[in-house]
């Protein structure tokens, strides 16, 4: 298992914790590098599923990654819901904490979705000092998510690589780079990966997502969907293997949250991962010692 | 383009009301797939994260409706309902109340019943973790004390009531014209348990501050001692020696 620290961080294969495996990973403690959670389902300070956290706890480092904090809402952000995450990670102590570029709150209506802000100016402004007043309430560093989008806005300032880096910049937030969420929106939208990829900070990239998506249909156009509900495909993997090999390990997540199979099958998608970890890191200490 | 609070309250209005505003439609690159159809992708995940929340709590009324009834139900109660609350588990309360009528017009009359029923174990599930009373505790208490002594319910402690026979029906068995009474403790996880109506009424005078003299003068029948081990076997009732664990 690859082990190097990365400012504290795992540089290893995760795999994310979902309520079918809960009795598997108590019962078989698994060779896992770290867990990680989506915040929200563990938000409720009293019941079971704390207790089983702290119990896996006890095991595994694990991440928050949150879904509902809407950072680019026009609202401004949720101060309940920044207690109780302020309360969570007090509790926890995770290696990590992240949260998505969307919003999904507005008029104090949640609507539980990652929705896609238009890369204005006035977007930058609105989620760079949400991220910055996030992190001064948790007291320490977010890392933010790259989105997978089905649209565009008409009237950008920015790319979306160039939007990230600018929020990244005027935040000081680190980056959760989602291979899958790169390549979904590249397909879907006509960049370019290797554009995407080579524009981003890769310095801030302190964890890397990896999932399936699915493709539909519509009006006679392929769109691929961010569904995490199948293995990472071969072009998710090859992006991710020439990232690795560029820039060195990073802690590398296996999401699956639809149609949830066996432990065993998140478990070799996490060897995979691993696989490649420790290849770069092997390579980069064979650099060293010549 | 719009401000981004004006785009996103028309993204709002849209899932209320499923109007496209002008406004959303044409700050959206219309090229290879219509405005319309880019939106309805996200508002179908919205769709199904909220049906399947709903289907989670709620998976006995779920099955008395059919797929297609509870999916409509869903449906309409996601329209007017949209999440005020960024935690799932704190959404959903007035689903039962919502299908009440539906229950009476599609001759499931305890639909409302069953639902409330699966609402209580939800939120015992999630309720705040406290240290129980145990026998310990108890034995400090002279026989003088306990009688006056009033005790307060855990948190997840829920009582449940219906005029149909609930019990049955959730064990998809014939239902008789008996009433259900029931309690909700937690100590792992929820337990129901079917009790008898002098029970459920003592548990409610405990619920509102009686002290433990009162429940015989005014349920003679009821055996006060068994009563009292249920509900510390159960950790039914809050010590008194610390507010929480």
């Amino acid at each position: 298992m690859v082990q190097k620290s990365n400012g504290g961080v795992l540089c290893a294969a995760g795999i994310g914790l979902r309520a079918p495996h809960y009795q598997h990973i108590q019962e078989q403690k698994p060779n896992i590098a770290w867990f990680e959670i989506h915040s929200e389902n563990f938000m409720m300070p009293g019941g079971p599923s704390r207790e089983l956290l702290r119990q896996i706890r006890e095991d595994y480092p694990i991440s928050l990654h949150g879904v509902s904090l809407s950072l680019g809402s026009a609202d401004g952000l949720d101060q309940q819901h920044l207690q109780l995450l302020l309360e969570l990670i007090d509790d926890i102590e995770p290696m990590l904490i992240s949260e998505h570029i969307s919003w999904g709150r507005i008029n104090g209506k949640h609507l539980h979705d990652l929705l896609p802000l238009p890369y204005t100016d006035e977007s930058l402004e609105i989620i760079s000092q949400h991220v910055i007043e996030a992190q001064d309430y948790l007291g320490r560093q977010i890392l933010v998510e790259n989105p997978s989008s089905y649209l565009c806005f008409n009237d950008n300032d920015y790319t979306e690589w160039e939007f990230i880096t600018e929020l990244l910049k005027r935040s000081g937030a680190g980056l959760l780079l989602d291979i899958n969420n790169v390549y979904v929106s590249c397909c879907n939208h006509g960049w370019s990966t290797q554009a995407y990829l080579d524009n981003i900070p890769t310095e801030l990239v302190q964890e890397i997502h990896l999932a399936g998506h699915s493709k539909s249909e519509y009006e006679g156009q392929a769109v691929l969907i961010d569904t995490h509900s199948d293995v990472v495909c071969d072009e998710v993997w090859q992006l991710f293997s020439k990232f690795i090999e560029n820039h060195g390990p990073r802690a590398t997540l296996i999401e699956w949250d639809e149609e949830i199979p066996e432990f065993a099958v998140l478990y070799n998608e996490a060897q995979k991962a691993e696989n490649i970890l420790h290849k770069a890191t092997k390579e980069t200490s064979d650099a060293s010692a010549a | 383009m719009p401000a981004l609070r004006e785009l996103q309250q028309a993204y709002l209005q849209y899932c209320e009301s499923g109007n496209l505003p002008e406004e959303l439609s044409s700050s959206i690159d219309p090229s290879g797939i219509s405005q319309q159809v880019r939106i309805d992708i996200y508002q179908h995940t919205t769709f199904v994260t909220l049906k399947n929340v709903l289907e989670n709590a709620y998976p006995k009324t779920a099955a008395l409706l059919g797929e297609e009834l509870f999916q409509n139900c869903a449906g309409a109660f996601i329209n007017s309902n949209i999440p005020q609350v960024s935690l799932l588990d704190n959404w959903g309360d007035s689903f039962p109340e919502f299908i009440g009528d539906i229950g009476q017009s599609h001759a499931i009359p305890y639909l409302q019943d069953v639902a409330q029923l699966e609402w209580l174990l939800h939120i015992a599930y999630l309720a705040p973790d406290y240290k129980p009373l145990d026998g310990a505790e108890l034995a400090q208490y002279s026989p003088e004390q306990l009688v006056e002594q009033t005790f307060t319910l855990c948190p997840a402690i829920q009582l449940f009531q219906s005029d149909y026979d609930v019990k049955s029906i959730i064990a998809d068995e014939e239902p008789t014209v008996r009433k259900a009474y029931a309690v909700i403790t937690r100590v792992l996880a929820p337990e129901l348990h079917w009790v008898k109506a002098d029970e459920h009424k003592a548990l409610e005078m405990l619920n509102s501050g009686s002290s433990l003299a009162k429940i015989p003068q005014q349920l003679p029948n009821l055996d006060i001692q068994n009563f009292l081990i249920f509900l510390l076997k159960n950790g039914a009732l809050k010590s008194n020696m610390a507010e929480k664990s």
